[in-house]
């Protein structure tokens, strides 16, 4: 606290006073590797005081981490962090608090069975026998005073809303005397309203002499708020500039990359019957408020059989509630659900898979596969009841490991037998075995999340041909990506969700890279 | 009074002390997410080291300390296992209430040449107040560990509703990362609640052995350190909830030990156990919809409620000539303990979200 100005001493703007010639935060060629992969690779980046900064790019494009380094999380291999010129080497998140920089995450560092004020209250005590309450309601009435930001003291955090516990966030680090605030999408969880108030907020910070970093995906917000922009894509800087001298055109374009259009030329097929049909299925974000912020608000979709529906969107669009809700272990609040031609509403995961359906899981390790157990016991989990497995309840060991050498070899999977436990194979052997398991019984009706995730080219090159493949047998595949370039090389049409919403239904024809970028990005229906 | 009387109420006070001092330090362990199951195993360990520094130097504070200092010995033992390595804590805290009951046993056999009984705790009558009747004969004339228990209550009520280091212990046991982020030690925190917890269960078990009885036996504490796990989840991790289950815990366990005694269960315990299960009829006649019906009793387990309450209604008018045998009598509170454990089942919402969760920085 010694070295930075009470952020209480002067009561009028704060710029801040000698520095205002120096940038509030300045990284220059700043690089982070893990293992082999670079996260984050010679990113310049430089905020001013008083500027709102939005900081833009795909999912794993490095926003993440390069934040992580800015607030103490990561140290940089590479490069110099800069705060109101002062280098610093933050080796844990206290320092960077220290040195004024306060992110206020996605997921709230509250404690809910606490008062709004004992989480103001909630610091490291030399003398611990202090009641630190009073002290923290001071703070709070001169954060009140500078930044209009009222707390409602004695309630529990838990019965405050997503948007007065985000404005207690941002109270708190007021308290704790942040200068550099980021705001990691913060209006993900915010009705339109509470947005409203909260692109305020942010501009008053700024014109208060603070700092603001934005991490957004949408483009009305950024628009909205930020002076300056700097997209990130592949872990490096694609571009930065004024928000004033751009378009929307412009930064979707270099989040998502020049076209290098590389489509797979899909044979046709006909269409057969619907395999899944949904109709306004609406599903709250937090299953205990039905009434709350939606995560899949009256999505409508249709597959046929012998068709790739692909998914796009990025991440948090609700795509994982999309499948959730499939499974049967999210309740959805309106919408009904047609799988292979009959009513699908009494829904449980067994009932899932009894109706056709089958699930290439996004988390291969927590829900593809048991890793403890061995290969074969993994490759007939979906069998294992049926005959010739199993007979009146009794396991055919013999039948079920012949049955696993036979997949083995047809789906190329690779291990020293049947017998090694799924956990020791490579990920791509993994993923070929949850693909047999899946694709064996022949499924109406196959949902492929993320299929290719941490795969290396020659196994996704698999997974490709064998989802093609279950294609032209009549299979329906419906494809969730984050990445376009998958969505649009395998779908024969592509449905994009954005804020819970499906935004269009485009034909492989008309799918290029910027106009799906586009949709993915579109402003919230108003 | 009949069986009631100011000797009974003495007795309930003296059973609830040690366990009512275990428990307020387990508290503050679980409220920052530490659960030490071994905490039998920590009370063995404080009674027998207690015992043997009185056999070496025969005073009854150095022998406290001993006591304390081999709970503090059991605690950390906990701590490394829970904290630094991250185990999982109910598997090492059993792992710690087999290990004091084998070493202390071990000890106690090997090292303590003869075995020795010493003089309990002196009453101190507190001038004046000692004076008043009854209260002052149950409550202003006891031993000083009985003072120092209701001492160390108060303080942790004080300590954790009232004080920066109480918010913040909440806080590690129920949002660590929140506490991580606010700059507070999530290790440090817990590592001196567990000690606390240590230092409590230490002087507990020591009341146990030199404090009470005055002699040293295998497995002494006898199920108090898990009466003390017990009153802190019927509490549901409220010192007021904790409070009133270890009042419960120790009026059951002195009415046994009156009973054990007696040829004729008396006409008061069959009442008491009528009133008992008069409110769990009541409760199961009661439907969803708050509407009471005598239908809703008609299924065999209810009525078999139904009927065992009136019986007892029947046995406290005209008291049947049994008794039961002393071993049934003993396990009273420990079936109480059950009970209550399985009734708070629905309130287990109520526990600190991150207890036995280790704490790792996220990086995710």
């Amino acid at each position: 606290m010694t070295s930075m100005p009470d952020p209480g001493a002067q009561t009028t703007r704060r710029s801040p006073s000698q520095s205002s010639t120096q940038p509030a935060l300045r990284l220059s060629g700043v690089t982070k590797r893990f293992g082999g992969f670079i996260a984050n690779d010679s990113v310049d980046l430089e905020v001013g005081w008083g500027e709102v900064h939005a900081l833009l790019g795909e999912n794993g494009a490095g926003k993440t981490t390069l934040m992580r380094i800015v607030t103490g999380l990561y140290q940089p291999d590479d490069g110099d962090v800069v705060v109101d010129g002062t280098p610093v080497d933050f080796r844990r998140p206290e320092q960077a608090l220290r040195a004024g920089i306060g992110m206020v995450h996605q997921h709230f560092t509250l404690v809910p069975t606490l008062t709004e004020l004992e989480n103001l209250a909630l610091a490291p005590a030399a003398f611990p026998v202090r009641d630190g309450r009073r002290a923290a309601l001071e703070r709070a009435e001169q954060v009140e005073r500078e930044s209009g930001l009222r707390i409602t003291p004695d309630r529990r955090v838990a019965d405050a809303s997503i948007s007065e516990r985000q404005r207690l966030e941002i109270v708190k680090l007021l308290c704790r005397g942040a200068r550099i605030l980021i705001f990691d999408e913060p209006g993900a969880a915010l009705t339109p309203e509470e947005w409203e108030e909260l692109a305020r907020l942010m501009r008053r910070l700024a014109d208060d002499g603070h700092a603001v970093i934005l991490i957004s995906h949408k483009m009305s917000e950024v628009f909205a708020v930020a002076d300056q922009w700097t997209v990130l894509r592949g872990g490096a800087v694609a571009g930065t500039g004024a928000i004033a001298d751009t378009t929307r055109e412009r930064l979707v374009e270099l989040m998502v990359g020049a076209s290098i259009e590389t489509r797979r030329v899909l044979e046709p097929v006909s269409p057969g019957a619907p395999a899944l049909v949904i109709r306004d299925l609406t599903v709250p974000r937090d299953p205990d408020q039905p009434r709350g912020p939606k995560a899949l608000d009256g999505v409508s979709l249709q597959l046929r059989a012998g068709e790739i529906l692909g998914v796009a969107g990025v991440a948090g669009s609700g795509q994982a509630e999309l499948v959730d809700t499939l499974l049967g272990v999210r309740r959805s609040t309106a919408g009904r659900i047609e799988l292979a031609g009959k009513p699908y509403d009494d829904r449980t995961p067994a009932a899932f898979y009894a109706a056709g359906g089958a699930l290439i899981a996004e988390d291969r390790h927590h829900v593809g596969m048991v890793g403890a157990m061995r290969l074969w016991e993994n490759i007939n989990l979906r069998t294992l009841r049926q005959r010739p497995l199993a007979r009146r309840g009794v396991l055919d060991p013999r039948a079920a490991r012949s049955r696993a050498r036979k997949l083995m070899a047809d789906y190329e999977v690779r291990a020293t037998s049947e017998n090694q436990p799924m956990g020791r194979l490579s990920g791509g052997n993994q993923q070929k075995a949850v693909l047999a398991r899946e694709l064996a019984t022949s499924p109406s009706l196959v949902v492929a999340v993320q299929p290719v995730r941490g795969l290396d080219v020659r196994a996704t090159e698999f997974v490709y041909r064998r989802l093609l493949e279950h294609r032209a047998q009549g299979g329906a595949v419906l494809l969730i990506s984050m990445d376009l370039d998958e969505v649009l090389s395998l779908s024969d049409r592509i449905l994009v969700l954005a804020h819970g919403r499906a935004q269009g239904a485009l034909t492989a024809a008309e799918a290029t890279r910027a106009r799906v970028g586009e949709l993915m990005t579109t402003q919230e229906a108003s | 009074m009949g069986v009631f009387d100011v000797a009974f109420l003495v007795s309930v006070l003296t059973i609830a002390a040690p366990v009512l001092l275990a428990a307020n330090g387990e508290l503050l362990a679980q409220r920052a997410g530490v659960m030490n199951v071994g905490l039998e195993g920590v009370m063995l360990s404080g009674a027998f080291c207690g015992y043997a520094v009185m056999c070496q130097v025969d005073n009854q504070m150095l022998g406290f300390l001993g006591g304390i200092a081999g709970g503090v010995l059991g605690a950390a033992l906990m701590g490394i296992l829970a904290i630094e390595a991250r185990v999982d804590q109910i598997v090492a805290g059993i792992a710690i209430g087999i290990l004091g009951y084998g070493v202390t046993a071990f000890l106690n056999q090997h090292f303590i040449p003869e075995p020795r009984t010493f003089d309990p705790l002196p009453r101190l009558a507190i001038p004046g107040l000692s004076a008043l009747p009854v209260i002052g004969d149950v409550l202003f004339r006891q031993d000083l560990f009985i003072y120092a228990t209701a001492i160390v209550v108060v303080s942790t009520a004080y300590a954790l509703h009232r004080t920066t280091w109480g918010i913040n212990l909440v806080a590690v046991g129920e949002t660590p990362m929140a506490a991580d982020a606010a700059g507070v030690s999530v290790r440090g925190v817990r590592w001196a609640t567990v000690l606390l917890a240590g230092v409590a269960a230490g002087a507990a078990g020591a009341y146990v052995s030199i404090g009470d009885v005055g002699v040293f036996r295998d497995d002494m504490v006898g199920g108090r350190g898990y009466l003390a796990i017990a009153a802190v989840l019927f509490g549901m991790w409220r010192l007021r909830g904790v409070l009133l289950a270890v009042a419960i815990f120790a009026t059951t366990d002195a009415i046994q030990l009156r009973l054990q005694s007696l040829d004729v269960i008396p006409r008061e315990v069959w009442a008491v156990a009528a009133i008992l299960l008069v409110p769990i009829v009541l409760r199961l006649a009661t439907r969803a919809d708050g509407t009471r019906t005598a239908t809703a009793l008609l299924t065999p387990p209810r009525l078999l409620v139904v009927a065992g309450s009136t019986v007892l209604v029947w046995f406290a008018i005209r008291p049947p000539d049994v008794s039961l045998p002393a071993s049934l009598w003993l396990a009273m509170p420990y079936v109480l303990a059950l009970v209550a454990l399985a009734a708070a089942k629905a309130s287990r919402h109520q526990a600190p979200s991150a207890l036995t969760i280790p704490y790792v920085r996220s990086e995710a």
